[in-house]
């Protein structure tokens, strides 16, 4: 009897543990709960992304989501590819571009169509351009949640002193060259402008320069072409010919937005997410413009999309959830109000509310900045091609390697590597 | 040993190992022998199962091409140069300063065991303040006497030293209470038969407690060369393998290929590679053991 009892329990016991495991999916009373996986509200924008979810709850009282929420830095990737590799994919997850591309490449998310098909979502709820973004191979691949682009920011006080009109849309590398030396010639440790010397700066600057790191149809590497390497000498001299820029060794690990803020810098590239930090603590008038090109005009265009696992078993639901996220007038409100990036829905008047909210004047400049959009080459070993040239960057960077010695090296390890 | 005749005291063994042993099956091996068998596939985590391939050493092949291997693993033995003798010294000087009685022993004691306890990632914020170039405590001190102190984590030549100074400060007060435990264990007469015949602190040192304590000094060297080759969080949250690739060690390429270039099968071969290397040194030690270890028998 006592022997009964005693395995009893155990079996008990083990149940207790082992049922939850079961449970996931449909709960209370016919309540479908579905989980998101993101990342890029972080600590700031965390109570920002519960007000919206909340929103989505009330107004879907057979929905409930459960939020899993890491920050950038915090393993997300490492988390969300356990997660997938493992089977148990969270039912929606967040991504950005460069990642959007390497997981729909893998095909880890779902194509959207039959779902706007079958929820009858209107396509042109969301801005020009944007579907395109996230399409591939002629298939909506991610709803996408929001969007940044890179400008120009400046110190207005550094440019007076210096005597030195202020930036204009018009501007090439060499104006603002000028400008920088007339900067940097104010003062010790001043410095005219900060523009960062690794891969992703150096995949655009190509582009303004005719450039590119690949063949237009993508068969052929080609990273040490002349105009590439000229590319790369530009950004080197802005630190070692010019100094109008300071080397690593200078910058001491001072982070460019503390140089900024203290009057340091005269030009800083950087994005629109940057804008909410700055108006609270820079002290002078500053003001934005767009990015100067060379040949043509290249910018940087950030966004995070919205995903399907492709095993999820709530698909209508996860996709309401994705599309309410991205375009009900509440939930773009808030997001609005706390400034975290862009939305992506396509209605104009949401856009005047944004550009009317300054400083910065000028925020014109923030969506003109789209029309020159460069996007990431849609590659499957993208990760792998980004360490490659930026390694080779960095040691450029830091004086070890010429321009062409450093972009020839990265061009014979990546044609070794890169599988294309 | 003697276990117990006694079918009870069976059960009871088999209950009491149970948790431990299934743990270090599930936990251990089942994943050491799962990744060899992943060594030689080509196996990318977000792609559908059935485009799995088996490649047989074809990873391994890879590896032993790659140029920056080599340069990896002479950060490791760079890394390993300067942390092993570092900490050894450090926790031989404290243990044997805890060895003695003074005020506010316990409070030392305490502050000492801190850094263990604590995450790399708060050791990594406190470091890179202190040896920030511009504001760091460190620079600063060096200025006060005439010395331009580098930009520690972003110089190529420092960043390494930087790290083990980070590293041998966090890691000092674990191995200072096992050297402790082997100073406690020396039968004080040694010292009062060396005092009588005339011996010095020094020689004292020398001809007692070190032959004394060679075993684990040999313990802390193997155990710090198998913990050295691996060493990857450290480096991760200080430098993440830069200045320029200055820091990158074969740990942070297994995490990089697993999870940053989706290639666990190519990760996995360079985790038993440097498996192998690691046996290979732990067989070296042991070779040289008898040189200079020293167990009272």
């Amino acid at each position: 009897m006592k022997r009964t009892i005693r395995i009893g329990v155990a079996i008990l016991l083990v149940l207790t543990m082992v049922l939850p495991v079961f449970s996931a999916g449909k709960a209370e009373s016919g309540k479908t709960t579905i989980r998101y996986a993101n990342f890029s509200a972080g600590e700031s924008n965390a109570e920002t992304l519960r007000k919206m979810v909340d929103l989505f709850e009330a107004k879907n009282p057979t929905i409930k989501v459960e939020l899993e929420s890491m920050g950038y830095g915090d393993n997300y990737w490492t988390s969300l590819i356990t997660r997938i590799a493992g089977g148990d994919p969270p039912d929606a997850f967040e991504l950005n571009m460069e990642q959007f591309l390497a997981f729909t490449l893998r095909k880890s998310n779902r194509a959207l169509d039959d779902l706007f098909a079958k929820t009858g979502t209107d396509v042109n709820l969301f801005g020009e351009g944007l579907l395109d973004a996230v399409s591939f191979d002629g298939k909506i691949m991610a709803i996408p949640q929001s969007f940044s682009t890179v400008v120009l920011v400046y110190n207005k006080e550094l440019f007076d002193r210096a005597n030195t009109p202020y930036p204009r849309a018009d501007w090439t590398w060499d104006d603002a060259l000028q400008a920088a030396l007339k900067i940097s010639a104010l003062g010790k440790d001043i410095w005219g402008t900060f523009n960062p010397i690794q891969f992703w700066e150096f995949y655009k600057v190509v582009q303004q320069n005719g450039g590119g790191l690949m063949t237009p149809d993508g068969k052929e590497l080609t990273i040490n072409t002349p105009q590439n390497v000229a590319s790369l000498e530009y950004m080197l001299d802005r630190m070692w010919k010019y100094h109008v820029m300071p080397t690593v060794e200078e910058q001491a690990g001072r982070p460019e937005a503390d140089m900024f803020v203290d009057g340091k810098l005269g030009m800083w590239l950087n994005g629109v997410w940057a804008f909410t930090d700055l108006k609270d603590r820079v002290k002078f008038p500053w003001g934005i413009e767009m990015e100067p090109g060379n040949l043509t005009k290249a910018t940087h265009f950030f966004g995070n999309v919205g995903c399907i696992s492709t095993t999820t078993k709530y698909p209508e639901e996860t996709f309401k959830f994705l599309t309410f996220m991205a375009t009900d007038p509440d939930v773009v409100q808030l997001r609005l109000d706390a400034q975290w990036e862009l939305p992506t829905v396509g209605d104009p008047t949401v856009m005047q509310r944004y550009l009317a909210d300054t400083p910065p004047d000028n925020k014109e400049a923030v969506l003109n900045s789209l029309q020159y959009a460069v996007k990431p080459p849609a590659l499957l070993q993208f990760s792998e091609l980004t360490n490659i040239v930026n390694t080779k960057i960095e040691q450029a960077r830091d004086g070890q390697l010429t321009a062409k010695q450093a972009l020839d090296q990265a061009q014979a390890e990546a044609r070794e590597k890169i599988r294309l | 040993m003697y276990i117990g005749a006694s079918r009870q005291k069976r059960v009871a063994l088999v209950v009491f190992l149970a948790p431990a042993v299934f743990s270090l099956i599930l936990f251990y091996l089942v994943p050491i022998f799962s990744s060899l068998v992943l060594s030689l596939l080509e196996y990318d985590p977000l792609k559908p199962t059935s485009e799995i391939s088996f490649v047989g050493l074809r990873n391994f092949i890879e590896y032993f091409k790659y140029k920056d291997m080599r340069n990896q693993y002479l950060h490791v033995l760079y890394y390993l140069v300067l942390y092993i003798p570092l900490v050894l010294a450090t926790s031989m000087t404290e243990a044997m300063l805890l060895n003695r009685s003074f005020t506010a022993k316990a409070a030392y004691k305490v502050m000492l065991y801190l850094p263990v306890v604590s995450s790399w990632v708060a050791v990594a914020l406190i470091w890179r303040w202190l040896l920030h170039g511009e504001y760091g405590i460190i620079n600063i001190m060096l200025r006060a006497v005439g010395i331009h102190g580098p930009s520690w984590l972003n110089n190529k030549q420092w960043a390494m030293p930087a790290v083990v100074l980070a590293a041998v400060w966090k890691d000092t007060g674990y191995y200072t209470l096992i050297v402790l435990a082997a100073l406690k264990q020396i039968d004080i007469n040694y010292y009062e038969a060396a005092r009588i015949d005339g011996a010095s602190p020094f020689k004292q040192f020398r001809f007692i407690t070190l032959p004394l304590v060679s075993p684990t000094m040999f313990l802390l060297l193997v155990i710090n060369v198998i913990a050295g080759f691996q060493v990857f969080e450290s480096i991760y949250v200080m430098t993440e393998g830069g200045p320029a690739g200055a820091t990158r060690v074969p740990v942070e390429q297994i995490y990089r290929n697993a999870f940053t270039y989706y290639k666990m099968g190519y990760a996995s071969a360079i985790a038993w590679v440097l498996g192998a290397v690691i046996i290979v040194a732990t067989i070296f030690q042991f070779q040289l053991e008898k040189l200079w270890v020293r167990y009272e028998s």
